[in-house]
């Protein structure tokens, strides 16, 4: 091997780990932001599916129902879970058929659900879940009279 | 000496780029699947249901936890102040729609109680968010 192509080579390796050394740096501040990137959508996103239940209220009532007042079944919660249709106590599968049989008859039947004293939320939810899957399509809540 | 510090550094190169694969993976797990959202105030656990449907629309979203606490726009508000805002709101775009982020323990009556008064003061489209049950 000649000096001169000795020289040559030697250029040629220096210049490739040159190289390499620099690859190396351009990657390591991507890094960094691609980390810090992730730390944010890591902590900022959230995972929960959330969806809505709509209810309609007497000035959007007026436009989907028309002008008459259609007549609506009482279905009171109590707080340890009870339910009554019109004044009679009735297990949740009762209710389920019954909604589904009245709501053959008249799919416009409205159903009004009022929670008694300490009856929370979920258990609301829980019976509107049961009267709309049944068949119910005018569901609405009532606050429980004289309180 | 100068082949010792080569391998070295391209055995750095090596075992790097396999975490930088995995991170950005991760970078965009998170980006597709999670949803950045505003901050939320209260801790609320909204009640579990098979029915909600996906939110459309933009909506005014009041967030009220188990004890009843209400926020609005990150501020705390009591039924009064929050009566003032939603006819405010009113006046400006009659169309306004608010959503409800109850807390699943709240009592039902006071829930249904705030919904009668935001009815009364002409909210036409009045929602409820749940949380989606599998």
């Amino acid at each position: 091997m000649s000096l001169h192509s000795y020289g040559q080579l030697k250029d040629r390796e220096i210049e490739e780990a040159a190289r390499k050394r620099r690859s190396l740096v351009i990657l390591t501040p991507l890094v960094d932001i691609v980390f810090i990137l992730l730390i944010f959508f890591m902590l900022a996103s959230s995972f929960s599916d959330h969806r809505v239940i709509g209810f309609l209220t007497p000035a959007g009532a007026k436009q989907a129902i028309g002008s008459e007042q259609p007549s609506a079944v009482l279905v009171r919660v109590d707080a340890d879970g009870s339910l009554d249709m019109s004044g009679q106590p009735m297990s949740t599968v009762h209710i389920a058929q019954e909604v589904a049989r009245r709501s053959l008859s008249d799919h416009t039947l409205g159903y009004l659900v009022q929670p008694n004293r300490g009856v929370s939320v979920q258990q609301v939810i829980d019976v509107v879940d049961l009267l709309k899957s049944s068949g119910a399509r005018n569901v609405s809540l009532a606050s429980r009279s004289g309180s | 000496m100068k082949f010792a510090l080569q391998t070295q550094e391209r055995r750095l190169d090596l075992t790097v780029l396999p975490m930088v694969n995995v991170v950005f993976l991760l970078l965009v797990f998170f980006m597709l699947v999670g949803r950045v959202g505003p901050k939320e105030e209260l801790d609320v656990d909204p009640p579990l249901s098979q029915l909600g449907q996906t939110e459309s629309g933009h909506a005014i979203r009041v967030e009220i936890d188990r004890s009843g606490v209400m926020v609005l726009d990150g501020r705390k508000v009591d039924t009064t102040e929050l009566i003032i805002a939603v006819s405010d709101l009113l006046r400006q775009d009659p169309a306004t729609q608010i959503q409800l982020k109850a807390d699943a323990g709240l009592d039902a009556n006071l829930l249904i109680k705030l919904m009668e008064t935001l009815r009364l003061i002409g909210v036409a489209k009045l929602t409820l968010v749940t949380e989606h049950a599998t």
